[in-house]
């Protein structure tokens, strides 16, 4: 029972041109991804619309972490287990259809199902109508417990005709859609630990935006817990990026100067304001496009109408908020679909906490950020923050390694 | 640079430097080894067992093995017991977790020894929770967090009266060195300490035992005595002694030197508003002083130290959403809500005065700037 995958694209219909390019980037990170976990020798194959891929070696079955993996790699529309039928007869397709009525058995009993066939070797000796009916009858005959219902089958047997091999799936997976990743060029994401950054940055690969993330780490008034913590959520992303780097920021000093020179009302706007012009410093050295934040409109105080834009106006680059008109209850519900949620409620030291005012402003004066920013631009504290980042590279399984800060070489 | 965690591990003694360089190139033989070179070897290894031995004024009886730590050594005391769940014992749970580990995996009865307010044991309710039942007396001579001092010999002497049978092991790790002990009197019998603690280098340690110990630690090639085998590490040995011989001649110099940089310390927030020191000078080892901060989590003020090349020790960093309770500061009576704010600063004999008086000026000036950004307003 040799088992393969039918993995199809997502939103390549809607290219033109480019779509040869779109193409060859999703069949290159499915390569690094089944590279990286270790599946043995494999080829993947352009169908039409989809990938056909197979196990050079024997592989009786595919392990269910391997096609949830699949599931985070942006462009991919549907991931199909098949199993190829060697023998060109319809006996063997009927084995093959009853292999994956077992495998069913232990999801739910009896159900209903229905066969249906594409046959795209027009020389098979029997069209598509033929088999279906055939498979199903002997299915029948053989399950009498079991059911077909051809408009709303519990489950769905296709059986792909093809011209080398007859492929015949019961099950099928959603993949996460969207464009490949890198299609849509390169971002800075803010992470904080908490539970939306993470979303964010899922929303935003989702449509192609391959990411750098940075973390903005309060030391001395933070340890070194919280990057743990960081960089567990960052590995939970990274399949759907081909590589991806972390940047542990230091950022208490820079903080300090802020808490002790603005009014404390403000402290929040402003360390939102430096961490966002530090990332965008970033974003200029290492050729990224745009910034990418968990912002949610009127989450918290800093996330006000008017404190956004009061940030937004001393910025240069596009600032990507995809959650921002999600309810805080529907990130959660994402967080959880997406994996990340646990990790973003582990408990961690959070500095913001630590210096947050009573009354944090929730309309920052737009005239006082400015004329903070003028009076204390505090360029060589973010360049020197820069130089002294922790960078942490992590693989498409999310493993990760420490690197040499390499931003000022 | 100014290092103040010195409970944690001693930099090492020049002359123990020498001897441990000096070692290392000549005396590469195995002592086991029937050749001259090994031979030669082993008889020194016993003369500087002997000179332990002397070290602690130990009896007749008393032997001394060379272990690796002294988590080995407290595991090895407590195991070679073999206690039952019929067994009980008295403990702390302010020892260290090489004694309280193994002690709870024993299966033994564990009752906790009782404590004043002010962190100190409290001997008469000790000596009365004694019996013919209690079977093993575990005590921590100076204790590693708060420095308090026991006076460990006393404590032994009076279990033995109350119940003659009942086995007292001393963990002398933080004490070896520093203060004086005698085993003269038998009370002890065992008696654990560190070589790293000392200024000696990490890898060895030992143990006394009054009597030969029920069961051998590692069974092979029959080295020390038949009780541990594996190859001894003869340079680790023979500097674990350079160290405690050191320390031996300096004891009262280094004393007085430890009094006054503990006093230097002490009186510079002797009025401080939000620095106490929770146990009296009085009761504590000079070498360690424990202090509180109120208000503000320990490890923030270790990470800024540690920016300004200062190096002490606060609590494990426990996060400002997580309450962080510490079984050694609820033993030794330091109320729960302040487990987070607790600073330790332990000297060794390469801290000067100057040392101190700068540490001071740099942690006032640390907590005025952490004050002014976390305060409320």
């Amino acid at each position: 029972m040799q088992q393969a995958l039918l993995i199809s694209v997502d939103e390549l219909w809607l290219k033109g041109k480019n779509r040869d390019d779109y193409f060859e980037m999703m069949r290159e990170h499915l390569r690094e991804y089944f590279f990286a976990q270790q599946v043995g020798p494999f080829s993947i194959r352009n169908q039409g619309q989809r990938f056909l891929f197979e196990f050079r070696g024997p592989h009786n079955t595919i392990p269910e972490n391997l096609i949830n993996g699949i599931r985070l790699l942006p462009g991919l529309h549907t991931i199909i287990p098949v199993e190829c039928v060697v023998e060109r007869t319809i006996e063997a397709m009927f084995a093959a259809a009853q292999r994956s009525i077992l495998k069913m058995k232990s999801k739910k009993w009896p159900f209903t199902f229905k066969v249906e066939t594409y046959r795209s070797d027009k020389k098979f000796p029997m069209n598509s109508m033929e088999i279906s009916r055939q498979l199903g009858h002997q299915l029948l005959e053989v399950f009498p417990e079991l059911k077909v219902d051809v408009h709303k089958p519990d489950f769905l047997i296709e059986v792909f005709v093809e011209h080398e091999k007859i492929l015949v799936a019961s099950e099928y997976f959603r993949g996460m859609g969207g464009l490949p990743i890198g299609t849509a060029g390169h971002a800075v994401t803010l992470i904080s630990g908490g539970i939306d950054s993470p979303v964010a940055s899922y929303f935003m690969a989702k449509r192609g935006l391959a990411q750098t993330f940075v973390f903005f780490h309060a030391y001395p008034y933070v340890g070194d817990e919280v990057k743990e913590k960081i960089i567990k959520l960052v590995a939970l992303l990274a399949p759907s990026h081909r590589t991806t780097r972390l940047m542990v920021i230091p950022f208490g000093k820079i903080q300090e100067i802020i808490g002790m020179h603005a009014y404390p009302e403000y402290r929040t706007v402003l360390f939102r304001l430096y961490m966002l012009k530090t990332a965008e410093l970033l974003a200029e050295k290492i050729n990224a496009g745009a910034l990418i934040t968990g912002d949610g409109l009127g989450q918290v105080s800093s996330q006000t109408l008017v404190n956004l834009s009061v940030i937004n106006t001393l910025l240069k680059l596009i600032v990507l908020r995809p959650l921002i008109g999600l309810n805080k209850i529907e990130i959660i519900e994402w967080a959880k679909k997406i994996g990340t949620y646990e990790t973003s409620i582990m408990p961690h030291d959070d500095a913001c906490a630590l210096f947050a005012p009573k009354r944090p402003t929730t309309r920052a004066n737009q005239d006082y950020v400015k004329e903070f920013l003028l009076r204390h631009p505090l360029g060589s504290e973010q360049l020197s923050a820069l130089s002294t980042a922790q960078i942490y590279a992590f693989d498409v399984r999310g493993h990760h390694t420490k690197l040499q800060n390499f931003l000022f070489e | 640079m100014i290092y103040l965690d010195n409970a944690a591990s001693w930099p090492i003694l020049p002359s123990v430097m020498g001897v441990l360089g000096r070692s290392l190139a000549d005396d590469y033989a195995n002592l086991s080894a029937a050749h001259r070179l090994g031979k030669d070897l082993f008889e020194r290894v016993e003369v500087i067992r002997q000179d332990f031995l002397n070290l602690v004024d130990a009896p007749q009886g008393y032997q001394f093995y060379f272990t690796s730590s002294a988590t080995e050594s407290n595991n090895w005391a407590i195991w070679q017991r073999a206690f039952t769940s019929c067994d009980e014992i008295l403990y702390s749970r302010a020892d260290h977790p090489s004694i309280t580990v193994p002690l709870e995996k024993s299966g033994a009865k564990l009752r906790n020894i009782p404590r004043h307010m002010d962190g100190r044991i409290d001997q008469n309710q000790l000596s009365d929770m004694i019996t013919t039942d209690t079977k093993g007396l575990f005590v921590t001579w100076v204790n590693g967090q708060s420095g308090h001092l026991e006076d460990v010999a006393a404590l032994a002497r009076e279990a033995k009266r109350r119940n003659p049978e009942i086995y007292v092991h001393v963990d002398g790790v933080q004490g070896f060195g520093k203060h004086a002990i005698s085993l003269r009197d038998d009370a002890i019998d065992s008696f654990s300490l560190s070589s790293h603690k000392i200024g000696g280098p990490k890898g060895i340690a030992g143990i006394y035992f009054r009597t030969m110990p029920s069961k051998l630690l590692l069974h092979g090639g029959g080295q020390e005595h038949g009780m541990r085998a594996g190859t001894p590490p003869f340079p680790l040995i023979v500097a674990m002694q350079e160290a405690a011989q050191w320390m031996n001649l300096h004891r009262e110099t280094l004393w007085a030197k430890m009094q006054q940089l503990n006093q230097a310390f002490r009186s510079f927030f002797s009025t401080d508003k939000i620095i106490s020191f929770p146990f009296l000078e009085e009761h504590c080892s000079p070498y360690i002083v424990m202090l509180v901060v109120r208000g503000v989590s320990s490890d923030i003020i270790l990470r800024h130290l540690e920016m300004e090349q200062v190096f002490c020790a606060s609590t494990a960093a426990c996060s400002s959403k997580i309450k962080g309770t510490n079984p050694t500061f609820l033993d030794l009576r330091i109320p729960e809500d302040l487990h987070k704010n607790v600073l330790r600063l332990s000297f060794g004999q390469q801290n000067s005065l100057e040392d101190v008086k700068t540490s001071c000026n740099l942690l006032n000036r640390v907590l005025q700037t952490i004050s002014l950004l976390t305060h409320k307003r």
